[in-house]
C-alpha cells in the first residue's frame, strides 16, 4: 500500500452539505430521505449534470422548480440553497489538526457562483491552501464516476494510489477504492477524526487501543 | 412493570444496487427519544432484496463484501426468479436469504450496546431503486 500523498474532501457532504440535502431543505422542505423517491432521485440526477457542467445553475433551478411546481423563482431558490450553506466547523477542526505535509484539496462541486457566494476563501483557507481546490465544473468530464478518480490524479501529479478520498456518498467511495484509490465514508467529524488515528496521520489519543493485525475489528 | 414498546418506520436514501446506508444515529436518536433506558431495539428490514449487517462502514470493506457476493451469487445468472419475467432481481433475494432482515442490539443506560466498530447497515440490493423502509422498536422499561 502506497503513502498517503494527497487528502481530496467533497465539499458537498463533507465540508458543506451536499447540493441534493440543500435542495431537499430548501425546495421540499423535508430531509433528502423523505422527499418523495422519483423527485430525489431526479434531483441527484440533475445534481450530477450541474456539477459536471453539463446543465447551468439556473437551468438546474428552473427544472426543478417547473418539475415541482413551487411558486419559488429561480432567484429565490438560489438565494435559498446559498443562505443555506454552512461549513461544518467540526470537520474543518479535524483537517487542522492533520500534518502539514499531508496535501489537502477540496473537491468542490457546488456552482463556482455559488461557491464564492456561500463559502469564498471563508473558513477554508486555514485548513486548506487556497489554490488546491478542483471545481468539478471545469473537469470536462463526461461522467463523473469514475473518470472524477482519475481527473484528481492527473490534475494534481498524484498516483492514483497515493490519493485518500474522504466523500460522504457511500456508493462513490466504494467505487474509489475498487479504481485504485483509497477511501473513507465520511460519516461525522468524531468517526473522521478516529479514522485519520487509526491511518496515523493523527496521533493516538490518551487511552486509545489500536487494534493490533490480531486485534482489529 | 410493564414493559414499554415504541415503534417507528425509517426511510432510506438508497437507490439500491447493493447500497449501503448507515442507520445508526437514526436508531441511535429513535432510541433515546423514546426515554427507555434498558432493554432491546429490534431492527427490520422490510424487504426481500437486501439486509440488515452490523458492521464496519467503511469502504474497502463493502467493496470486499461486493466482490464476495459477485463470486457467490452473481448479478448475471439464469436465475429461476427470471421466468416469472416480472424482475430480475434473483441475486438480490438469494442475497438477501444469506443475510438477515432482523437485528437485536441491547440498550443500557438509554445507549445501543454496539461495539467500537459495529454500526447498523443496510444493504439495499433491489436492481431498481424503489422506497425502502425500516422500523425500528424498542422494547424495555
Amino acid at each position: 500500500m502506497a503513502k498517503t500523498g494527497a487528502l481530496f474532501f467533497w465539499l458537498g457532504g463533507v465540508l458543506a452539505p451536499s447540493i441534493p440535502d440543500l435542495i431537499a431543505h430548501t425546495l421540499f422542505k423535508s430531509p433528502i430521505e423523505k422527499v418523495n423517491i422519483h423527485a430525489r432521485l431526479r434531483t441527484r440526477q440533475l445534481t450530477t449534470d450541474l456539477c459536471l457542467g453539463h446543465i447551468t445553475a439556473e437551468a438546474f433551478c428552473h427544472t426543478l422548480i417547473q418539475e415541482h411546481a413551487n411558486g419559488l423563482t429561480i432567484a429565490e431558490l438560489e438565494t435559498a440553497v446559498k443562505n443555506a450553506v454552512q461549513l461544518r466547523g467540526d470537520v474543518l477542526d479535524v483537517i487542522a489538526q492533520l500534518p502539514s505535509d499531508l496535501e489537502r484539496w477540496t473537491i468542490c462541486d457546488y456552482p463556482k457562483a455559488w461557491y464564492e457566494a456561500a463559502i469564498g476563501d471563508r473558513g477554508l483557507a486555514e485548513v486548506f491552501f487556497s489554490d488546491h481546490i478542483l471545481f468539478t465544473v471545469e473537469s470536462r468530464l463526461s461522467h463523473l464516476v469514475p473518470n472524477i478518480f482519475d481527473h484528481l490524479s492527473s490534475a494534481t501529479g498524484h498516483p492514483l494510489d497515493t490519493c485518500l478520498l474522504i466523500d460522504a456518498l457511500t456508493p462513490r467511495a466504494v467505487d474509489a477504492v475498487k479504481h485504485g484509490l483509497d477511501a473513507t465514508i465520511f460519516v461525522d467529524a468524531r468517526r473522521l477524526k478516529r479514522d485519520f488515528v487509526l491511518r496515523r496521520m493523527l496521533p493516538f489519543p490518551l487511552g486509545f487501543v489500536h487494534p493490533g493485525p490480531a486485534q482489529q475489528g | 412493570m410493564t414493559p414499554m414498546i415504541h415503534t417507528k418506520q425509517l426511510d432510506l436514501d438508497t437507490s439500491g444496487n447493493f447500497s449501503v446506508v448507515n442507520i445508526t444515529e437514526q436508531v441511535r436518536a429513535f432510541v433515546q427519544s423514546t426515554g427507555v433506558t434498558h432493554g432491546q431495539v429490534l431492527v427490520f428490514y422490510r424487504h426481500t432484496t437486501g439486509a440488515l449487517l452490523i458492521g464496519e462502514h467503511e469502504a474497502g470493506i463493502i467493496a470486499d463484501l461486493q466482490a464476495f457476493f459477485e463470486r457467490v451469487v452473481p448479478v448475471d445468472h439464469p436465475y429461476f426468479h427470471h421466468l416469472r419475467a416480472v424482475d430480475f432481481n434473483g441475486h438480490a433475494h438469494v442475497r438477501s436469504a444469506l443475510l438477515t432482515v432482523t437485528v437485536n442490539i441491547p440498550v443500557m443506560n438509554g445507549n445501543l450496546m454496539l461495539g467500537t466498530y459495529q454500526e447498523i447497515l443496510v444493504i439495499d440490493d433491489q436492481t431498481d431503486p424503489a422506497p425502502r423502509y425500516v422500523i425500528v422498536q424498542m422494547v424495555g422499561e
